[in-house]
C-alpha cells in the first residue's frame, strides 16, 4: 500500500483510512506492507507478524513544488519496495496506491516488477483546485490520469466520484470499482476489487 | 569476452542539442560502441527525430519530453524524467540480460535514474558535467538549494562519479560532499575529424579579415564570466603593435553593452560581433584564426581550448578553472592574467613571433591527439565500467533470488 499519509503523520482523513485498511487486511491474514512519508529519518515499524509500515523521508530539500516533492520521493519508494521485494521473503502480489503522489512509483514497480495496481482516488484535483488549468494543477492532473490510465482497477468511494473520474479522466466504467464506505461491505469489496486485478493482470506476468 | 552494456540517461542528444551534454554523450556512446559495448541512450524527442533509432551502433530511445505548462523548469524536469523513467523501465525489463549499468549525466535525470538503479538492482554511475553551485557562483536561493540538494543525492546513489577535470572534481566534492576517492577524473575529449579536410582557406578567411590584417578569434556565450569584456578591452592595445581583425562569435546578455564599448574605443572597423555562426563556420574560423582567446573567469572544462587546440590555432588564455589542466603556459599556449593589459600582451606576443606562434600550437595539437582523443576517453571510461562490475559481482547488494514475484496463488 503506497500512501503519503498515514498515522502519526496525519494531514486529512486518508491516514485513518489507510491505516483501517491496513489493520483489517492484516486481520483477514493479507501480508500488508505500506510505504508512506515521514520527516524523520527512514524507519522499519513491524506492526504485527502481517502488518510491517516504511517511513522514508524525501531524499531532496527544499522544493520547489509539490509535484518536484512527490517526484523525489517516488524513487525512494520505489527503493524501499525494491529492497523489500529483493532482501526480504515478504511476498507483494498487489499495489494499492492511494491518490496521486506516489503513481510513478507504482507505474515503475509495475513495469520491472510485473506487479499489478489497484489505484484508490479519494478526491480529484480537478475538484481541489481552485483553478485547475494553472501548470502545477495540469502536472497533479496528468500523474493522475498516468494513475488511471495504468491501474487495473480503480477504487472510487461512492458513486458520484466514480461519474466524476469517468467524466475528468475519460476513464471507461468498466474499470472502475465503487466501494461504498459501508462497515459491513467496505472490506469485502476491497478483497473483490484486489483479486479481480490479480485475475486481469497475475504478478509477474 | 563482451562488454557489459550500458544505459545512458540524457536530457539532451542529438539532433537534440542545448549545451555540451549532447555532443559528450554522442562522442562517449559512439566510442564505447565502437570497442565493443551495448549502448541504450534514453533521451527527450525533437521534432523530426524517430522514437527509436540506431545511429552508429548506438540504440536511440525518445520519450515524449512533457509538453504542457508547468510552473518552472525544476518541475519540468520532474515531469520529463516520469516519461524518461517508464519508458526506460520498459527498455531494462526486455534488454535483462543485456544492460547492466546505468550511467546518468547530471541531475537533470536523476528522479528516473535512481528509481530504476534500485528496481533492476543495476549500478548507477554519474557524471557530473557542472554543479549549480559553480554555475551561479554559490547558492543564493530556495531553488537553487533543490537542485544542488538534487545533485548530493544522485552523487550519494551513483556507484562512482566521473566529473572531466580536476577543478570540477574538487567543485564536486567540496559543494556536494562526494568523498574524492569515489570521484574519476576522466576529461572531455575533442572530435578531430571535424578539423580536417580542404575548405578553401584564403576564400574563407578573406570573408572576415584583409590579407594584412592577422585574425583573433573568440568563441562563446558573451557572459561575464567568459571574460569577453577584457578581450574588447584589449583591442586597442593590439592593434598599437600589430594589424589585426577580431572576430567576436556568440550570443548573450553582455552583447549591446559589447558593441557599445567597440564603439566607444574607436575600434568598430576592426572588430566584427557576429552572433551566432552555422557550426561549420565555426569549425572553419578555428583554422583560420591566427590566435584563439579563451579569457574565462569561470570554465568548468574549457571545450573551446581543446577545440581550438584541435584546429591548430594558437591559444592565450587565463587558465581558469579546468582550462589550467589543459594548457601549460609557454609550452601549449600562453597564459595570462584575467586583466586586459595581460591579455593584450599575451595576443601581442604570438602575432609578433610566428615561430613562437607555430611552436606552441604544434605542441597544442600533440597534446589534444594524445590526451583528448575521444577513443582514450572510452577506454578510461571502460575501466571505470568494469571496475563498478567487479565489485558489483564481488558485493552482496546484487539480487539473491532470480525469480522475485512467484506466480499464482496469491494470499488473497
Amino acid at each position: 500500500m503506497l500512501t503519503w499519509e498515514f498515522p502519526p503523520r496525519i494531514v486529512g482523513d486518508m491516514a485513518y483510512y489507510a491505516e483501517r485498511l491496513a489493520e483489517e487486511l492484516a486481520r483477514k491474514k493479507v501480508d500488508v506492507t505500506v510505504v508512506t512519508f515521514h520527516e524523520a529519518p527512514y524507519a522499519r515499524e513491524e506492526v504485527s507478524d502481517r502488518l510491517v509500515v516504511h517511513r522514508v523521508p524525501n531524499p531532496v530539500g527544499p522544493h520547489v513544488s509539490v509535484v518536484t516533492w512527490a517526484l523525489s520521493l517516488t524513487a525512494e519508494v520505489q527503493r524501499i519496495l525494491s529492497n523489500v521485494l529483493y532482501d526480504e521473503s515478504r511476498r507483494i502480489d498487489l499495489v494499492d496506491v492511494h491518490e496521486w503522489q506516489f503513481v510513478v512509483a507504482a507505474v515503475g514497480l509495475k513495469k520491472a516488477f510485473g506487479l499489478p495496481f489497484v489505484i484508490t482516488l479519494h478526491s480529484l484535483e480537478a475538484q481541489r483546485s481552485n483553478d485547475s488549468s494553472s501548470p502545477l494543477s495540469s502536472c497533479i492532473n496528468g500523474l493522475e490520469w498516468l494513475g488511471t490510465y495504468e491501474c487495473q482497477l480503480l477504487i472510487a468511494k461512492s458513486p458520484s466520484m466514480k461519474s466524476e473520474v469517468e467524466r475528468v479522466h475519460k476513464l471507461p466504467s468498466s474499470k472502475i470499482r465503487v466501494v461504498a464506505q459501508n462497515p459491513q461491505s467496505w472490506l469485502k469489496q476491497t478483497l473483490q476489487t484486489y483479486q479481480e486485478a490479480l485475475r486481469l493482470h497475475p504478478s509477474g506476468g | 569476452m563482451a562488454e557489459p552494456g550500458v544505459m545512458m540517461l540524457s536530457w539532451e542528444f542529438p539532433p537534440r542539442i542545448i549545451g555540451g551534454i549532447a555532443p559528450h554523450v554522442n562522442n562517449l556512446s559512439r566510442n564505447l560502441v565502437r570497442k565493443g559495448t551495448r549502448v541504450h541512450v534514453v533521451t527527450c524527442d525533437y521534432p523530426g527525430a524517430p522514437e527509436y533509432e540506431e545511429v552508429e551502433g548506438i540504440k536511440v530511445h525518445r520519450v515524449d519530453a512533457y509538453k504542457f505548462p508547468t510552473p518552472d523548469f525544476a518541475t519540468w524536469v520532474s515531469m520529463m524524467n516520469v516519461n524518461l523513467s517508464i519508458k526506460a523501465a520498459e527498455i531494462m525489463k526486455t534488454h535483462k540480460d543485456e544492460i547492466r549499468l546505468l550511467h546518468a549525466h547530471d541531475w537533470l535525470v536523476a528522479n528516473a535514474s535512481i528509481g530504476l538503479k534500485h528496481m533492476f538492482r543495476v549500478p548507477l554511475i554519474a557524471t557530473m558535467h557542472s554543479t549549480e553551485y559553480g554555475r551561479r557562483r554559490g547558492i543564493h536561493n530556495d531553488y537553487q538549494r533543490m537542485i544542488s540538494s538534487t545533485e548530493a543525492w544522485l552523487t550519494r546513489e551513483a556507484w562512482r562519479v566521473i566529473c572531466c577535470s580536476n577543478y570540477m572534481a574538487s567543485e564536486v566534492s567540496n559543494a556536494l560532499s562526494v568523498p574524492s576517492n569515489r570521484i574519476d577524473m576522466i576529461p572531455n575529449g575533442v572530435n578531430l575529424q571535424v578539423f580536417e579536410g580542404e575548405y578553401g582557406r584564403e576564400a574563407f578567411r578573406a570573408k572576415f579579415a584583409l590579407p594584412s590584417e592577422k585574425l583573433v578569434l573568440f568563441v562563446g556565450r558573451l557572459v561575464h564570466e567568459k571574460g569577453v569584456g577584457m578581450l574588447v578591452d584589449a583591442i586597442p592595445r593590439i592593434l598599437q603593435r600589430v594589424d589585426a581583425k577580431f572576430v567576436i562569435v556568440g550570443e548573450g546578455y553582455l552583447k549591446e553593452q559589447l558593441l557599445a564599448r567597440v564603439e566607444e574605443l574607436g575600434v568598430t572597423h576592426k572588430t566584427f560581433i557576429s552572433g551566432f555562426l552555422d557550426t561549420s563556420t565555426v569549425k572553419h574560423l578555428f583554422r583560420t584564426a591566427d590566435v584563439c582567446v579563451v579569457p574565462s573567469l569561470y570554465e568548468p572544462f574549457g571545450i573551446v581550448a581543446l577545440e581550438a587546440m584541435a584546429a591548430k590555432s594558437t591559444l592565450v588564455t587565463t587558465g581558469s578553472g579546468g582550462l589550467g589542466e589543459i594548457v601549460e603556459h609557454d609550452k601549449h599556449g600562453v597564459v595570462v592574467y584575467p586583466s586586459a593589459e595581460s591579455i593584450a600582451w599575451g595576443v601581442t606576443r604570438v602575432l609578433v613571433d610566428p615561430a613562437y606562434a607555430d611552436r606552441l600550437r604544434q605542441a597544442a595539437y600533440e597534446r589534444v591527439t594524445s590526451a583528448y582523443r575521444w577513443d582514450n576517453i572510452a577506454s578510461t571510461t571502460l575501466e571505470v565500467y568494469r571496475r563498478v562490475t567487479a565489485e558489483y559481482v564481488a558485493g552482496q547488494w546484487k539480487p539473491k533470488q532470480r525469480n522475485l514475484v512467484r506466480p499464482g496463488g496469491t494470499s488473497f
